[in-house]
């Protein structure tokens, strides 16, 4: 069996890392999109594989899902009529083909630097962990699944932080392609049948989803992060399938909408201060339904950001003069992503 | 050979690959990409990590900074991307360098 389990594990290592260096290498970037999502996915099976169920969730629909989304949609801008990236492309997969000196001595380097690496991932130091402390502390959590615990109670403090982070990341990008674009995007669907019945047919079971996810992570894997994405993908899907609920929203809805996660952690984890606690500290009395109260907010949060990434790249041609002089009709070869 | 030690391995070969194509890959896109390689190398070390210091559960510390990790790398990502098509619209460029195309 161990073997059996061993030649598996090999074979997905192999297959990981053989998609790894296609993406980098293929010469043509939409190739190199797909195969980084292939990528994202064995990546997934590899979580599951080290016994992170959590990860696996969160990877297989946000690195896989949503990263795809993002990464093909803005194909369109990349992929014209000049062939630049066909050219740049081939630089490196020469690489394989001509050995000249420059070319071997960059090869020799990044070996010994992976064999540095390797001899430094070997001498990691055993015994630290802190399994042990995590397990001891469960019981005062509030919640039964020692990730959930780490993110909502020990760390949370890295979580609120992690969540602002996401907003920082949309406001960025509004900054580097204007707010217009995303208010106003005139992105043509809602004529695909298919796409539009698939969206009635899984939105609603996506937001179902999410809702067991999120309540799930009191005692098993899963928790904000993975209902969040699974909501951001429902909302992803509406918008595809032509429902712009994002533009339909009052701005302050909207504005709530993405500032709640992050305003409320705030808010408990100082409130909690006027009654002795440290900054972030829960009542353990209360910490489970006070911990599921700021994982539902975020989960909110997360799914409306995420959706709003999306949006924001497809409003943005709508909004920048495009310089290549290319059509929505020619970029839109992709299908109405 | 624990399953941990085999991944720990493939996390040094990830970090590696897109290390070096950082470097050598002159597109943006394919930078992003690499970018987003190292990262998976980097998360699969912490895991693997987390498994080898299992004991009723995996350590569940590396579980939860892999988790956020993932939500910030993606945008991070989607912020770079939105940038390098920013450049593309403004200048039509693509990558670094003195190329015009």
């Amino acid at each position: 069996m161990g073997a059996i389990n061993l030649m598996l594990d090999g074979l997905l290592v192999v297959l990981m890392l053989l998609l790894a260096l296609r993406a980098v290498m293929v010469a043509s970037l939409y190739q190199s999109a797909i195969t980084f999502i292939a990528f994202g996915l064995t990546l997934s099976l590899a979580w599951a594989r080290l016994a992170a169920p959590d990860v696996a969730l969160a990877e297989a629909a946000i690195g896989a899902g949503l990263l795809g989304v993002l990464l093909i949609h803005s194909l369109r801008d990349f992929e014209s009529t000049d062939e630049a990236h066909v050219a740049s492309g081939r630089i490196t997969s020469n690489l394989m083909t001509k050995l000249s000196i420059p070319i071997v001595s960059v090869i020799v380097g990044v070996a010994v630097f992976a064999a540095y690496l390797l001899l430094a991932v070997k001498a990691m130091p055993v015994g630290g962990g802190l399994t042990v402390a995590s397990a001891d502390a469960l019981e005062r959590s509030g919640v039964a699944h020692p990730v959930t615990a780490v993110l909502l109670n020990y760390r949370s403090y890295d979580t609120w932080l992690e969540i602002g982070v996401l907003v920082i990341a949309l406001l960025a990008i509004f900054c580097a392609g204007g707010y217009e674009g995303f208010r106003y995007s005139n992105q043509r669907s809602g004529n695909d049948m298919l796409i539009g019945r698939l969206a009635r047919l899984l939105a609603p079971l996506m937001v179902l989803v999410a809702g067991y996810l999120l309540w799930l992570g009191k005692s098993y894997p899963g928790g904000a992060f993975q209902a969040g994405v699974v909501l951001g993908a429902a909302g992803i899907i509406l918008q595809m399938s032509g429902w712009h609920f994002v533009e339909a929203m009052p701005e302050w809805l909207w504005k709530i909408g993405l500032a709640i996660g992050f305003a409320f952690f705030l808010f408990a984890g100082v409130g909690f201060m006027f009654m002795g606690l440290a900054f972030l500290e829960y009542p353990a009395a209360h910490a489970g339904w006070l911990i599921l109260l700021v994982e539902t907010l975020a989960t909110v949060s997360i799914g409306l950001t995420l959706t709003c990434f999306y949006v924001y790249f497809t409003g943005m041609r709508a909004n920048s003069a495009p310089a290549s002089g290319l059509s929505r009709e020619e970029g839109g070869r992709y299908g109405d992503i | 050979m624990e399953t941990y030690e085999l991944y720990a391995m493939a996390s040094v070969g990830l970090f590696t690959i897109g290390l070096a194509a950082v470097f050598l890959c002159r597109h943006f896109f394919k930078k992003i990409i690499a970018t987003k390689i190292i990262g998976a190398g980097v998360f699969l070390l912490l895991v693997s990590i987390a498994e080898r210091d299992a004991e009723l559960f995996a350590d569940p510390v590396p579980h939860a900074m892999v988790i956020t990790g993932i939500v910030v790398a993606v945008s991070a990502a989607a912020f770079a991307l939105a940038l390098a098509r920013r450049i593309r619209l403004q200048s039509g460029r693509s990558e670094f360098g003195g190329s015009e195309e």
